[in-house]
């Protein structure tokens, strides 16, 4: 059920590459299939 | 709005007054920062102007990158400034906030962290989410620099799509806190959550799903239940599996004890080096009931040894457990805890050769570095077991964990020469709560009475210091101020510590205080409608959605630990109306924990609480004597999670455990001996002295009604 942004926004959005996605202190998402489990639950 | 009516560089800003030490870390930042409060969102009313709320904690790196890149900039500042009211937010002090707009950051961009970016309307709704974002342009994100005059052109031109995207973001978001139809759950869910866990457990490293890996000590708590139940060897063994490797990991502190918050690979190697609080209380608790189940002395020393640390580094002079220590250190993340083969040289001299060998120190580093900046850093990790290390060398594992202390004391004594890394002081009610729940069951299963005297001590000071007069909580404390209302997990993790505590140390004060605090939680949190416990009480701040969280995160959460302490004084008291709310709340969520197990493995532990058997074990003695003590004793040594246990002391004429709990009223001594009474739904089997009869009837009436 992800929010279907309008172009105004994403398009101050760029996709993150790998090393931008290390750029965090991560909160827990389940992994793999499991992500997809957590994001289900949203 | 006057775009030029904007005041200059601050030197320090409106968090100087606060408590909360992240936000102080930001006092003197040339953003013009306001912490969350009325005042701000008014403002932003007033002059239409957009807010930048930015969300973190203390101890958190990528945070510490942000603030130096970018809020300590003064021409970030300065586009800040002119164009947004800023916000920060420590989202230790304010879960609530942090778990709403986080939910929106997942569901924005599918990603999870801190520091959290959020943009959002004067009245609270968000547009645009982020997590770390730098100063100009790298890593293939936006930049600051580049992000702002963005936004800024957008909202002075295209205001109404913008208020739109806001609108839609709220959309979804309500969606995530409605309530799914009632149904029911049975044991065929535990079997989907065992095989969800067994489907993804890393059988060469440890642990569930590939990096960044976080210890996650609820899934370890349900698979031992599990093997419990079913006599499933195999969750035995995914259990001790990650236990070992997670104490063997670089995410454990082999020098000054306590884990990391996680490991940024699949081996446990390189971890995110925050200590939180949560954590130690929690793999702690992961540890005692592996110790319990299995009688592994290796999981008993590691949870002993987490303790040690919390208890020297960790409690303030009050009593009260801090709430974390920082990543970084003179800037730099990991510095404290890092090794060089010459300084491992120069400190153990002639025994260091055997230290590098079992620690894989190497003279160029023994870890890939992200920043690749500097090679010859080491983490210290053991790749073997204290006995597999043993028959290496031929000495017995007692030999082994000598020699690694006397090398570990030197280290430590090393170390504190350098810079330590930054202490979150605060004290949070709902960490200290997981941590008095840890300590007091580390008493029972280790037979240490200092652990029920630390956790006494801090739930003392919690009542004294963070309870109102007619009985409500706060969440923090710091430098003499108990501020903040208490939310959900503040009353279910200091509930369960109270719970502990009475069943380690039969202080009738703690079991009078926890059914206190859970009718005041039932009260003020409870949803009357549909079952299960908001977030947030009945008279909180109204924010964008009210949470009614069912699934576990990093921390269980507080309706998977509501349910247990509603089952454990259903049972210790005898009173139904707790067992119908825990029948109530199983029903509303079911649905939802259907469909993700795995999303819910504290929920289906207590749930294994609830499927039984269970059973009240009540010793009748003088609670001083060696008799009650040794039966006492031997009930906390092993693994029996469904079983609650109360003490009914002989040396008191009308002792109060009597009007807790009625039921133990006629309950009576054999020749003034320590008595047991094995009962299942409060019917109990013949009295017996024996410990060993004590232990057999109980081991018997938990399997008989499978």
């Amino acid at each position: 059920m992800a929010v279907e942004m309008s172009n105004v926004v994403t398009e101050m959005r760029q996709d993150m590459t790998d090393e931008h996605s290390k750029a965090v202190c991560h909160a827990p998402l389940f992994d793999g299939e499991h992500k997809n489990e957590k994001r289900d639950l949203l | 709005m006057n775009m030029n009516n904007v005041k200059p560089k601050v030197t320090r800003n409106r968090l100087a007054n606060a408590k909360s030490p992240y936000l102080l870390q930001h006092a003197q930042n040339p953003v013009d920062w306001f912490p969350w409060e009325d005042e701000a969102f008014e403002i932003a009313q007033n002059e239409n102007r957009p807010v930048f709320l930015s969300i973190g904690y203390s101890t958190c790196h990528w945070c510490h990158v942000m603030a130096r890149e970018s809020f300590e900039d003064r021409e970030v500042a300065k586009l800040l400034n002119e164009f947004f009211v800023c916000i920060k937010v420590d989202r230790e002090e304010r879960p609530d906030i942090d778990h709403i707009y986080m939910t929106v950051c997942q569901l924005m961009t599918g990603r999870a962290g801190w520091p959290l970016t959020i943009i959002m309307t004067p009245d609270k709704q968000p547009f645009f989410a982020a997590t770390y974002i730098p100063k100009t342009a790298r890593f293939g994100s936006i930049g600051m620099m580049e992000l702002i005059p963005k936004i800024k052109s957008l909202w002075m031109t295209q205001q109404n799509q913008i208020v739109n995207v806001a609108q839609q973001t709220i959309n979804a978001l309500r969606k995530t806190t409605v309530d799914l139809p009632d149904d029911d759950l049975d044991r065929v869910v535990l079997k989907n959550a065992y095989r969800a866990l067994l489907d993804s457990f890393d059988e060469k490293h440890g642990g569930f799903g590939s990096a960044p890996k976080f210890p996650t000590a609820h899934n370890l708590l349900f698979l031992l239940r599990y093997w419990k139940r079913n006599k499933e060897e195999k969750a035995l063994a995914m259990v001790e599996k990650t236990l070992r490797a997670m104490r063997q990991g670089g995410i454990y502190d082999h020098v000054g004890f306590g884990f990391h918050r996680y490991s940024t690979d699949e081996r446990w190697l390189l971890p995110h080096f925050e200590k939180m609080l949560y954590d130690q209380a929690l793999l702690s608790l992961a540890y005692i009931e592996a110790y319990q189940a299995t009688g592994n002395q290796e999981f008993g020393d590691t949870a002993a040894e987490i303790f040690t640390y919390v208890l020297r580094d960790m409690t303030s002079a009050e009593a009260g457990f801090y709430a974390a220590e920082d990543a970084d250190s003179e800037g730099e993340e990991g510095k404290f805890y890092f090794w060089t083969e010459q300084e491992i040289n120069e400190i153990l001299g002639k025994d260091a050769s055997i230290f590098i060998k079992l620690f894989n120190i190497n003279q160029n580093g023994n870890f890939v570095d992200q920043a690749a900046s500097k090679k010859n850093r080491n983490i210290l990790y053991l790749e073997k077991t204290r006995s597999s290390i043993a028959r290496d060398f031929d000495i017995s594992p007692d030999e082994v964990k000598s020699l690694i202390e006397k090398f570990r004391r030197r280290l430590f004594d090393a170390r504190k020469a350098r810079v330590s890394p930054h202490k979150d002081d605060k004290i949070l009610t709902d960490w200290n709560g997981l941590m008095i729940a840890a300590l007091a069951k580390g008493s029972q299963a280790l037979h240490e009475p200092a652990y029920a005297e630390a956790a006494q001590k801090a739930t003392d000071f919690i009542l004294k210091s963070l309870r109102t007069r007619d009985g409500h909580l706060f969440h923090r404390y710091r430098d003499t101020e108990a501020a903040i209302p208490a939310n959900l997990d503040d009353y279910t993790f200091f509930i369960w510590g109270l719970i502990e505590l009475y069943e380690a140390t039969f202080n009738i004060n703690n079991l009078e205080t926890a059914l206190e605090l859970n009718n005041t939680m039932l009260k003020h949190f409870w949803d009357e409608n549909r079952g299960g416990f908001y977030f947030t009480p009945d008279t909180g701040e109204p924010l964008l959605v009210r949470p009614k969280q069912s699934f576990d995160s990093a921390m269980p959460s507080g309706n998977s630990v509501a349910l247990l302490n509603l089952l454990r004084l259903g049972r210790i008291t005898a009173n139904h109306d707790y067992a119908e709310k825990a029948a109530q709340m199983i029903r509303a969520f079911a649905r939802r924990i259907k469909q993700s197990p795995l999303a819910h493995t504290q929920f289906l532990a207590s749930f294994d609480f609830a499927l039984g058997p269970h059973s009240e074990v009540v010793v009748v003695g003088n609670s001083h004597a060696p008799d009650t003590q040794k039966m006492l004793g031997m009930l906390g040594r092993y693994f029996v999670p469904n079983a609650v246990i109360l003490l009914r002391p002989t040396e008191e004429q009308s002792p109060r455990i009597t009007r807790l709990a009625p039921y133990v009223e006629k309950q009576k001594t054999i020749d003034d001996m320590a008595t047991a009474y094995v009962c299942v739904n409060h019917t109990c089997t013949a009295p017996t002295t024996d410990v060993h009869t004590m232990l057999g009837l109980l081991n018997r009436r938990l399997s008989e009604e499978e």
